[in-house]
């Protein structure tokens, strides 16, 4: 399939499904560009005439999936109507919401700041403050309900993932591997190194929105102390 | 009603799963083989319903009256110690006893019933999802047990008697061709590594669960392996570092990072979804829209019969 405008690439993704690749110097670029256009056709599916056939729209990264009813439409169809969808790319981050996020560095549930300390040379005080120096934009979320891949990370705090992955990382865990961070929305197995707690849940499974942070969305990270954590409104609410 | 008597190795609720949840992180979850878990339904009158996927032997008692049906493999199923056949109505009675003994252990079986297991909708389903602790009885993720109380909605009280025509059913083999749909990733294959992948024969394996089926055979290199995290669609085959194909199943995670080279086509997704480890599976190359064009045939074949 041809290429337009702001896609690079178009390929089938099983007999009901497509997936679209966004062309740009950088990934930042990418992610906008397919944010823009999931916004694009969100906007669309809420409109009167809705597409029928739309069952998903799943964001990531540089790529676009859409799922559709096989028994109305086929891919030509689908791909007529995304090239032909009205994106725009209003200023830099077309359909993202902003967060801020409390962190307790360094609680003891959750704490490889030695390791990675080691790791990269940098004091733990050098790292919590690294890591809250940054905007990080949402690329995607998955993995587990609720799971958003933040970046990028500076690279001064870059680490691989760990040789023996944990069994079981905390609930809010503030995690950081390669050049991605993340909070951990509930109880998983994990390989990536953990600077400290998050107090907000990620996953709000009564909720209206059950999911915090979505694909485009920015966030921020700062520091709280442990009393701060400990009596943080327990209703899943509390972003200021 | 109906009662848990015992289970062989797994049993637990599903419904046809969850739309338009993925880009939230939830899988899609669903019957490992749909078309087998959708007759079940038809047959018991109602397009939709929550049923039991079991795998292994499975009693259940009935503690009011109804109509069920079971569907799947090969099996022998008793009613209070007759024979009885699969892929048909089959009314009940309070106090009857359902057994069914599958002929293959692994192979994924139905137990529907009129008006549909009552369970609670969590995210859009009422699938047990273990892995995100969601969906099932409890709406909790844990899976049906000995001894669990089973109620159902209410249904019409005049059922139709259906059975599943020869021409409708499945045909489950242990050596299959399966339809592969190119996609994704798929030029970063060789003309050379697809004449592998579509020229040997492949293993299923015994790492396979409702996430993933991990198959072994002749290792296929892609030229590339970075790839960030994507969308992967039902039936989506990645190629991991090894080479070894993993086929990408109901309860798969939402995003993945490994080069994919197609999906497995829907018309054949519910013969590959029965394999058990030890089967062997050989892929040929069928395009998109023949597959659309095939799956829709078998679905306007469903309507017809169901219809008629």
């Amino acid at each position: 399939m041809e290429a337009f405008k702001g896609i690079r690439a178009v390929e089938i993704a099983g007999e009901d499904g497509l997936i679209f690749y966004a062309s740009g110097d950088s990934l930042d670029v990418a992610n906008q560009y397919i944010t823009a256009l999931n916004t694009a056709l969100l906007h669309a599916a809420s409109a009167q005439n809705a597409p029928p056939w739309l069952y998903e729209a799943v964001p990531s990264y540089d790529s676009l999936m859409i799922v559709f009813d096989l028994t109305r439409i086929d891919y030509h169809g689908v791909y007529q109507f995304v090239r032909n969808l009205p994106v725009k790319l209003k200023g830099t981050d077309a359909g993202g919401q902003k967060h801020r996020l409390p962190v307790w560095y360094g609680a003891p549930e959750a704490n490889d700041l030695a390791l990675v300390s080691t790791e990269t040379g940098l004091s733990k005080n050098q790292i919590i403050d690294i890591h809250q120096q940054s905007s990080y934009r949402v690329y995607a979320v998955g993995f587990a309900p609720g799971f958003a891949y933040l970046g990028e990370l500076d690279k001064r705090l870059s680490t691989p993932r760990l040789a023996n992955p944990r069994k079981a990382v905390p609930q809010g865990a503030v995690a950081i591997a390669d050049r991605q961070t993340a909070v951990y929305p509930g109880v998983s197995p994990g390989g990536w190194h953990l600077l400290g707690l998050c107090p907000l849940a990620m996953y709000l499974p009564e909720a209206a929105q059950p999911i915090r942070l979505r694909t485009g969305d920015s966030v921020e990270f700062y520091a709280i102390g442990e009393q701060q954590y400990r009596s943080w409104p327990n209703d899943g609410s509390g972003e200021d | 009603m109906l009662t848990i008597d015992e289970i062989g190795l797994a049993a637990y609720l599903v419904d046809s799963g969850r739309r338009g949840q993925l880009h939230l992180g939830f899988c899609q979850a669903g019957p490992l083989d749909p078309l087998a878990f959708k007759l079940a339904n038809l047959l018991c009158n109602q397009p939709d319903g929550v049923a039991i996927e079991f795998l292994g032997p499975l009693t259940c008692t009935f503690t009011a009256p109804g109509c069920i049906s079971i569907t799947g493999p090969a099996a022998t199923i008793t009613l209070d110690g007759t024979a009885q056949s699969g892929w048909k109505t089959l009314p009940v009675d309070a106090g009857q006893c359902v057994q069914i003994e599958p002929a293959r252990l692994g192979t994924k079986h139905y137990l529907a019933v009129s008006g549909g297991i009552q369970a609670p909708v969590v995210m859009g389903s009422a699938c047990t999802v273990r892995r995100e602790n969601l969906g099932g009885l409890q709406g909790n993720g844990d899976t049906l047990k000995q001894g669990d109380t089973l109620a159902q909605n209410n249904a019409e009280p005049t059922l139709k008697m259906r059975s599943v025509p020869d021409w409708l059913m499945p045909h489950y083999q242990s050596n299959i061709r399966i339809a592969l749909v190119p996609g994704y990733q798929h030029d970063w294959l060789s003309p050379l590594q697809w004449r592998r992948l579509l020229n040997s024969d492949y293993t299923l394996t015994s790492q396979m669960d409702r996430m993933g089926y991990r198959l072994s055979g002749t290792p296929i290199t892609t030229r590339q392996q970075a790839l960030y995290s994507e969308a992967v669609a039902l039936g989506a085959i990645q190629i991991p570092p090894d080479g070894q194909p993993i086929v990408m199943m109901a309860d798969r995670q939402s995003l993945g990072g490994y080069p994919k080279v197609g999906t497995v086509a829907r018309c054949d997704l519910n013969h590959f979804a029965q394999c058990v480890p030890g089967d062997k599976i050989t892929f040929f190359q069928l395009d998109a829209d023949d597959a659309r064009s095939k799956w829709l045939l078998t679905l306007s074949a469903i309507t017809r019969w169901y219809q008629g």
